[in-house]
């Protein structure tokens, strides 16, 4: 089973590679989200938090499904981890976590 | 291209749903046994069995409380309800520290009013609390390790439903086979039938976990500002020696006003001419309203203490916004605090099901195996490691809340720190078991401690009857059914486990056939690809 999104690369690496992607870049993009969509929401911060939060669940969710169902490890890293440096950056520029 | 997304699907199912299965396992069957926390409370103060409610409860209560608190600034009286035969009283005197601790409390006979001592307890709470906050670690990290598990939850309901094809197929037309029921089969019947309650309960545990693990962008928990009761304390209270009216009326009205029963009573300056009673329902029936702290409702009714005049009735209900309603939905739908016992019960056998499927999914992942395993003539470390955790930790954790049950009557009820040495006893059991999967045979160990954990629960009534007299041949005809219902379903799931280990003693016994079976098991998946692990 294993063998479908392993067959073309290194396997162990390739695993690893999209677990990164998964987890860490799952995390900061879908972390990211959340702050840089709070901001953007407009009603009062505590809900937007709320509801940004909500929806940065789901976002982690299919950012990790996305890792393991692309056909290749590589498109997993820059599928998720240039959104999220890119959503990361923008926590910057609305101001931070607050 | 979509036959590859379905097998990629599936891997992600198989490898998050065994990562943390063993912890998934126990978070889930110690949470669904937390559906009846209460009540296993209940059943583990044996002292508190002969409490039987009567009409005038609430009015032995405020008796009671004017004989041994004279003195106090409040009372409080939670009466008995379908989940609770006594009545628990408590009060704070005036040079009471301020807080949750600094008060006093007594547990009564609901019929008599008499002080109950019963024995020290872990009970079912120690339960609820390890469902989440495991035990004996720091706090942060055990939300933190609860909350991975979680997420990794969600990933394999997910991953399972996109790889399960005839996911909608099998949900409104489910028809049991005729055949021996496999574990696959078990796995998808318990995933299926219970779907809408697993995505519930683990997006909702998420969203429960939300400030541990997603806090960026959650703002602080908004509390209003504590009630003000502190000029009462300063002020030089009058004494007034009038009784305070008869709270049957009052209860009787509040009843009627809010469709179920009062579960709380406040008493404030129940000694001075202004003595207030406050009332408070026993549940918060309103899934959109966050309940705080505890499980009464929201709603609440102020009675003026000497006349019974109704003095304020306020529904509790903030104006809470959308976004606010639809997240506290969630936490009450979890915690299931609004539910009536009826509706408990589908909880928990929604619950059961959960419970099943990570069992049935675990035991999965090396029955598949087992087959690669027996055509290689050998066996991995990762697959024995796991075969032997999975009957450590899914059989093993089983037979421990068993013990947990047996030592609470087992410890005597006057011994120091005996909660402490509750949750020892199935912490040491749980520990023994997992080693004992590491010396036994795989399939020995498994019908062993099966075996051990079916003896201990069909013992457990029997045990009762010897060590306590509220056995069901008398708590059935005194209609203590929180009590009698404990042995009950302790009675049928021994008699559940003794069938699981007959089950796979008989597989043992018939070499022949359990060569054949895994055999089985490659030809299934090749017939339905889209269930494969």
């Amino acid at each position: 089973m294993a063998g479908a999104i392993i067959s073309d690369v290194p396997g162990k690496l390739n695993v690893a590679a999209r677990t990164l992607a998964a987890g860490a870049g799952g995390y900061l993009l879908s972390g990211s989200f959340a702050v840089v969509t709070k901001a953007l929401l407009p009603m009062e911060p505590r809900d937007a938090g709320l509801l940004a939060t909500m929806l940065a669940f789901i976002v982690f969710t299919v950012a990790v499904l996305y890792a393991y169902a692309v056909s290749s490890a590589r498109k997993a890293m820059v599928g998720i981890f240039v959104p999220a440096l890119a959503l990361f950056g923008l926590v910057f520029l609305v101001g931070g976590g607050s | 291209m979509k036959n590859g997304l379905r097998q990629s699907m599936a891997w992600l199912h198989t490898w998050s749903g065994l990562l943390l299965g063993w912890l998934l396992f126990a978070i889930f069957l110690t949470g669904t046994v937390a559906y009846f926390r209460q009540e296993i409370t209940v059943w583990m103060q044996p002292e508190t069995h002969h409490s039987i409610p009567g009409p005038d409860s609430a009015a032995i209560g405020m008796e009671k409380l004017a004989e041994i608190a004279p003195e106090a600034e409040t009372w409080s009286i939670s009466l008995p309800n379908e989940r609770g035969n006594t009545l628990d009283v408590g009060w704070r005197n005036p040079d009471d520290p301020p807080g949750r601790r600094g008060g006093h409390r007594e547990t009564l006979d609901a019929g008599t009013g008499d002080v109950i001592d019963a024995r020290e307890t872990a009970g079912g709470n120690f339960l609820y609390r390890f469902h989440f906050e495991l035990h004996a670690l720091p706090r942060n990290w055990a939300r933190w390790i609860v909350g991975v598990a979680t997420f990794f939850m969600f990933i394999a309901i997910i991953s399972g439903i996109i790889t399960h094809k005839r996911i909608f197929k099998d949900f409104f037309t489910f028809r049991p086979r005729k055949g021996q029921r496999s574990w696959l089969d078990m796995h998808n019947v318990t995933a299926v039938m219970a779907l809408p309650f697993h995505l519930m309960i683990t997006y909702s545990g998420l969203l429960l976990f939300m400030s541990t693990i997603m806090p960026f962008a959650v703002e602080g928990r908004h509390r209003g500002p504590p009630p003000d009761r502190g000029e009462a304390a300063i002020v030089e209270v009058q004494r007034d020696a009038r009784p305070l009216t008869d709270v049957t009326p009052l209860l009787q009205k509040a009843r009627t006003e809010w469709g179920q029963a009062v579960g709380r009573i406040t008493i404030y300056e129940p000694s001075s001419p202004d003595a207030m009673i406050e009332l408070a329902p026993l549940r918060n029936h309103d899934l959109t309203s966050h309940s705080g702290s505890g499980s009464n409702g929201v709603e609440r009714m102020t009675f003026d203490g000497h006349s019974g005049e109704l003095l304020e009735s306020t529904t509790g209900r903030r104006n809470d916004s959308v976004v606010t309603k639809v997240n506290n939905t969630f936490g009450t739908l979890h915690r299931a605090r609004f539910a009536d016992t009826g509706l408990r019960w589908i909880f928990f056998f929604a619950g059961v099901a959960g419970t099943v499927m990570v069992g049935t999914g675990l035991s999965l992942w090396v029955s598949k195996r087992a087959v690669k395993n027996a055509k290689a003539g050998k066996a991995s470390l990762g697959f024995r490691l796991v075969e032997r955790l999975n009957a450590g930790s899914v059989a093993g954790l089983s037979l421990a809340v068993t013990a947990y049950f047996w030592a609470n009557r087992l410890i005597p009820a006057g011994v120091a720190n005996r909660a402490d040495w509750e949750i020892n006893s199935f912490l040491i059991v749980w520990a023994l078991a997992a080693v004992y999967a590491f010396l036994r045979p795989v399939a020995r160990a498994w019908i062993e401690i099966a075996g051990a954990t079916a003896i201990l629960l069909i013992g457990l009534p029997v045990l009762n009857m010897v060590v306590t007299d509220s056995h069901l041949f008398w708590s059935v005809p005194h209609g203590q059914w929180i009590v009698a219902g404990f042995d009950i379903m302790a009675l049928l799931t021994g008699i559940c486990f003794a069938y699981a280990a007959w089950v796979l003693t008989h597989r043992k016994a018939a070499p022949s056939h359990a060569r054949k079976r895994p055999a089985e098991a490659p030809a299934r998946a090749v017939a339905s690809p889209a269930e494969g692990h």
